[in-house]
């Protein structure tokens, strides 16, 4: 088993614990659901839903934890891949890739706001002249509050998307400065 | 520790963290229950379960994750003592920094309403010292003040993330290097690692 096998282990039991805390925290609130209102919500229906939530977690726990190592060898293949260069300097990669990652997000959360803002207006236009519907959404769909929110998402997103060449830069010198005293202090002992 | 194993637990913190925000998330609704006393039995319930979930993700999950690490990276090719703490600060570091940006988004409306709020406390002063009342913009339900407080505290960590976490990253390199000295001493003394790492200190 090369690199890239435990690599796609360690992703794929990543993927595994994100998805089983998504579904015992559904788990939790259904049962709460349950017992608060049984009303709305029938013991048996609740009890239906975490019976199917239950089994998908035991799936997930199955698939992504117990049987990751076969799922790493189907992904990434049998053939034994040539190693990563050790000598590339990765640190100031890697953070730049974090960077790009985190602006790709920043300018997706401004993009879907927008839209939503958007369909929001154009949806209840028809409605406007009523007066409800006027306070409602005349009032609150655009202020300058939230647009100044996007534009600093926005802005955030563009210099992470470019590489935040200054964020970085800082970021690698830090964390050089933070190694260096730790393995400089088990080098003495 | 090999270079997988450290990945392993940079991966594992990140959603140690990721696995608390979504846990205390859920905790806003039930206060509305409280609040409206509605059913006060099952709101304790469900947020002592929470609660429960969220200090076992902390202990575990972040903070003591170094055996789970190893048991989902498995075992390898160990490095040099001084190259596994430098891996072990970097990959943490990258996977704080990573994590803090992808919270900032969500944060930046909390970020902007900070400022505008200490210019209200004033106000709020003024209300209590001179009108000698209770402060209108204090009026809040308990779910609002625990919404508001969760907001601010993921704001703070997402900028502490961002910064690099270096407390937290410090504290998990002396208690790699504590761990990893107590290994030593119980190991058996011709065995490889422990030649090398002698080799290393003569």
């Amino acid at each position: 088993m090369n690199r890239m096998h435990t690599l796609a282990k360690i992703m794929l039991c990543g993927i595994g614990i994100f998805f089983a805390i998504r579904l015992t925290s559904s788990m939790v609130t259904l049962t709460w659901m349950a017992i608060a209102a049984p009303a709305r919500l029938s013991i048996l229906v609740a009890l239906f839903w975490t019976v199917i939530i239950g089994s998908c977690l035991a799936v997930v726990l199955y698939v992504f934890l117990y049987k990751r190592e076969e799922l790493a060898k189907k992904i990434v293949g049998a053939s034994e891949l040539p190693e990563p260069d050790s000598q590339i300097q990765w640190l100031p990669v890697a953070f730049r890739l974090v960077c790009v990652a985190a602006g790709m997000y920043c300018l997706h959360i401004v993009l879907w706001n927008m839209t939503y803002t958007l369909i929001q207006y154009f949806s209840f236009k028809p409605y406007a002249a009523q007066a409800g519907y006027k306070v409602m959404y005349t009032a609150k769909i655009l202020n300058i509050e939230q647009i100044l929110n996007w534009l600093i998402t926005l802005a955030a997103g563009i210099y992470l998307v470019c590489g935040a060449p200054h964020f970085v830069r800082w970021q690698v010198k830090k964390t050089l400065e933070q190694c260096k005293p730790q393995a400089q202090t088990k080098k003495n002992q | 520790m090999t270079k997988m194993q450290t990945l392993a637990k940079t991966t594992l913190t990140v959603l140690g963290i990721y696995a608390v925000l979504t846990l205390c998330n859920s905790y806003p609704g039930r206060f509305m229950y409280i609040r409206e006393q509605l059913a006060i039995m099952p709101e304790i319930l469900s947020l002592s379960a929470f609660t429960v979930l969220a200090t076992l993700a902390v202990y575990f999950i972040i903070f003591n994750n170094t055996t789970f690490s190893k048991r989902i990276a498995g075992p390898g090719e160990i490095p040099e003592p001084r190259k596994q703490i430098d891996l072990l600060g970097k990959s943490l570091r990258i996977g704080l920094v990573f994590t803090g940006l992808m919270l900032l988004p969500r944060s930046i409306p909390t970020l902007t309403k900070t400022p505008k709020m200490f210019l209200l406390i004033g106000s709020a002063i003024d209300d209590i010292v001179i009108s000698k009342r209770y402060p209108r913009m204090l009026i809040l339900s308990y779910s609002e003040w625990f919404r508001n407080t969760y907001d601010f505290l993921k704001a703070m960590l997402a900028l502490y993330l961002i910064c690099g976490a270096p407390h937290f990253i410090r504290w998990q390199l002396k208690h790699s290097l504590c761990r990893k000295s107590n290994i030593d001493q119980t190991e058996i003394p011709n065995s490889s690692i422990a030649n090398s790492e002698r080799a290393e200190n003569e």
